[in-house]
């Protein structure tokens, strides 16, 4: 749990790194204008940037070692899913169905990066979620099973994820 | 130059995601191609452009651009699906062999 001023003084540090990293300029002028408008920016959106509820302060570190993994484990499954995804392009073997899943993980942000996962890798593509089942479109469905397809489509994502998000 | 193989496979990605987008029959099944082999294709030409560059500032800004990238791209893909799929819009499907 954190209080609204910490909540406020970390937005505006991550915005102001952000602005040192894009300007890549020491001179006071560039400092002063960036501070200003960090602040201004932080003042106006620490609320949605950090939710009052979120991020639990033993936790922080893990969280984005857990997270710089998962981006790894990511991005090697969207380089098969696109190498299946080109071959599918070239034989235009395909079979699309839609099919709806069903997950286990409750944080907004958890889902949302499930459902991001789901869009980038095996073929598939999150149209709709309500509550927590979603509704994927899927280019080669091998099954149309709930509880098959789920364990398909999901993969590893949400072992990874459950980690982090519980 | 361990950066051209990279290039060439995130051009690779990008030629057959297009490609796909001509050739598959409905909204869903091009997203599909758009979503997947773009992004990929992207992240391999930045990673690549990053090798090549070396690693100083400029590599710092490709960073955030993947990063930024690989966050937004399925976001786009999902909008343009769920507003298909609100219109009605059915999905296409493979004729059954009577």
């Amino acid at each position: 749990m954190y209080k609204k001023g910490v909540r406020l003084v970390l937005t505006f540090f991550v915005l102001m790194s952000f602005w040192l990293a894009l300007s890549q300029n020491l001179e006071p002028i560039s400092l002063l204008i960036g501070a200003l408008f960090s602040f201004l920016v932080a003042l106006l959106s620490y609320d949605f940037f950090i939710k009052p509820d979120e991020g639990i302060r033993g936790r922080v570190i893990r969280t984005i070692w857990l997270l710089l993994i998962y981006i790894f484990v990511l991005l090697y499954e969207m380089f098969l899913a696109s190498i299946d995804v080109v071959y599918r392009v070239i034989t235009m073997d395909i079979n699309p169905e839609v099919v709806m899943i069903k997950t286990d993980i409750k944080s907004d942000l958890g889902i949302v990066l499930l459902a991001n996962s789901i869009t980038l890798t095996p073929g598939t593509i999150t149209i709709d979620i309500e509550g927590d089942h979603l509704y994927v479109h899927w280019l080669y469905a091998r099954t149309t099973h709930f509880g098959h397809a789920a364990e398909l489509i999901k993969g590893r994502f949400e072992h990874w994820l459950g980690r982090i998000f519980i | 130059m361990i950066a051209y193989p990279f290039i060439f496979l995130g051009l690779i990605f990008i030629f057959f995601g297009t490609l796909g987008i001509v050739r598959f029959p409905d909204i869903y099944t091009r997203l599909q191609t758009s979503s997947k082999c773009d992004t990929a294709g992207a992240v391999a030409l930045l990673v690549g452009l990053i090798l090549k560059e070396g690693f100083d500032s400029f590599s710092l800004r490709i960073l955030i651009i993947l990063v930024f990238l690989l966050f937004t791209n399925p976001v786009a893909s999902h909008a343009i699906a769920r507003s298909a799929a609100i219109r009605g819009t059915k999905p296409w499907r493979k004729k059954k062999k009577c």
